[in-house]
């Protein structure tokens, strides 16, 4: 199954000083974020993706161009440097489409842009790329296929730093929580469409608002709900979560580390 | 009344911004946050502010011991530079204590540590000193006033860019972002009665067993505000801030006269 990747977001800038990244490409542990989301997909068995670009195209072209497996894997050396063998690759078998779709488009649009590259396909996996996981591709893609609907979005409880506040009708409050303990969910990013999804997508509309209301309205949208590892990448506190749990050795999302984990 | 500020926290969330900053002293235009939110309160008639100092104290008391009135104010200078006369001026009528509340205390723990200067107060105010709003700040302590409780925070709703999802057996019933959802968190912006100090136990954070013992006795208010509100927690939102700022839109200057109407008031 092909898997489009939503990259062309303005980004963030960590820094006052330092030259403003596309969210994508920024570093968790060594390897931007892109790399972790797609090495995840292909941990599952889809190493077919396009990259929708927008903002930083160029960085993150450059990226694959110039990718060095060496740097990213284990390999052998000899005849003075003549010879290298690769002991394990990342992205040898990966294929990957790269699409400029607009540097101020939304979303919804991304997509329509990239429906040519999708001919054939009766499904297919969609992510925003701005955040990591550790649910189960292939249950959500079960689901999705039990339930036969038009889309499918990953359903999470985010947690946040936030007090999140409740009160009676004189403004006293009844109750007052941290992050996580409040109960709502919200849509992490993950999809997975039917080709049908690009019916509900008209022009000018991001995917969120009207197509969804109209899938909403159907009873076409489907959440799959996880309670597991989620987490985003917005804020530098973010960053430093993610990052921690990388040098741990082996952070929840990255599932291809896993000893005889099942695809 | 006094204005307690914690001014004492490590920012993370701004962290590799602000590195070797304290978070009150990231610039908002060209003045620290930690300033606009002083002229705030100078400007409802609050000049005496107390500041809980500990990471990076030694900035924030600099900034306030060199501070030059000339560079922030109109003047008129004569006499080759031997006469600078201010057209106006900001902090000439502030009291500002500067209190040392260490390094890694809780804000809990920074109030406590500054008790004995608020001797003989019957209320005070107090704010994280990380956000800035346009909201009627005398509406809202009559509001205090007259309710007789014990504490209050302004209750705002967070910008976030989540969207919040109702399920019914695995199929979405309603998707929408949520800033139109009906969630509303802590602010900041207290106002606190004396009598704190009381729920206040050794080592407790403020808005945890305090505020969960003034629940208990009902005595913790939420004043649900819907004008603007902002905060700095992230380079991104300091950005807006600054975008508001260089407009000449920043809602919370509420100090200097425009022909606008104020955003919408208490919910």
């Amino acid at each position: 199954m092909k898997v489009v990747l939503f990259c062309g977001g303005l980004g963030m800038k960590l820094q006052e000083s330092s030259e403003r990244l596309p969210k994508p490409m920024i570093a968790v542990g060594s390897r931007p974020l892109l790399w972790h989301i797609m090495k995840y997909y292909a941990h599952y068995g889809h190493t077919d993706f396009l990259l929708c670009l927008g903002f930083g195209a160029d960085v993150i072209k450059n990226y694959f161009i110039n990718y060095s497996e060496c740097v990213s894997n284990d390999f052998v050396l000899s005849e003075g440097g003549k010879h290298l063998q690769l002991i394990s690759s990342d992205i040898q078998h990966w294929t990957i489409t790269f699409i400029d779709t607009g540097m101020t488009t939304n979303i919804g649009q991304r997509l329509k842009a990239v429906e040519e590259y999708l001919d054939g396909q009766d499904i297919f996996f969609a992510n925003y790329t701005d955040g990591l996981t550790d649910m189960r591709l292939p249950a959500q893609l079960q689901h999705f296929r039990r339930h036969s609907k038009i889309a499918s979005f990953l359903c999470v409880k985010p947690s946040l730093s936030y007090h999140f506040v409740s009160t009676d009708a004189d403004g006293l409050v009844t109750e007052i929580n941290a992050g996580r303990a409040v109960d709502f969910q919200v849509n992490g990013g993950y999809f997975i469409f039917h080709r049908d999804i690009f019916k509900y997508v008209h022009a000018g509309e991001e995917l969120l608002n009207e197509p969804f209301q109209r899938l909403v309205e159907q009873g076409q949208l489907l959440a799959y709900k996880h309670d597991g590892f989620w987490a985003c990448l917005d804020t530098f506190k973010d960053k430093q979560l993610l990052d921690e749990h990388c040098a741990k050795g082996q952070a929840p999302w990255e599932v291809w580390k896993r000893a005889g984990a099942h695809r | 009344m006094k204005v307690v500020l914690f001014c004492g926290g490590l920012g993370l969330r701004i962290r590799e911004y602000s590195e070797g900053m304290p978070k009150p002293m990231i610039t908002i235009g060209h003045r620290p946050i930690l300033w606009h939110i002083m002229k705030y309160y100078a400007h409802h008639g609050h000049k005496d502010f107390i500041l809980c100092l500990g990471y990076k104290a030694d900035r924030i008391k600099e900034y306030f011991l060199n501070y030059n009135e000339c560079l922030s104010n109109d003047f008129v200078l004569a006499q080759g530079g031997k006469q600078l006369r201010l057209l106006n001026s900001d902090i000439q009528d502030w009291r500002i204590t500067f209190v040392d509340t260490g390094m890694s205390a809780t804000i809990g723990q920074r109030l406590k540590a500054v008790q004995s200067y608020l001797d003989g107060e019957e209320a005070f105010m107090a704010n994280y000193a990380d956000g800035l709003t346009d909201l009627p700040l005398t509406a809202y302590l009559d509001h205090f006033q007259a309710s007789g409780r014990i504490a209050a925070f302004l209750a705002v709703q967070p910008k976030l860019s989540f969207h919040l999802v109702m399920t019914a057996d695995d199929i979405a019933t309603d998707i929408r972002p949520m800033a139109h959802a009906n969630i509303w968190i802590n602010g900041g912006y207290f106002i606190l009665r004396r009598e704190i100090f009381r729920y206040l136990g050794d080592g407790d954070e403020l808005v945890e067993q305090p505020f969960q013992r003034l629940i208990a006795t009902r005595q913790l208010l939420a004043y649900k505000y819907r004008g603007f509100w902002g905060c700095l927690d992230t380079f991104k939102e300091k950005q807006q801030l600054d975008e508001l700022y260089l407009l000449d839109q920043a809602p919370w200057e509420v100090w200097k006269v425009r022909g606008r109407n104020p955003s919408t008031v208490h919910a």
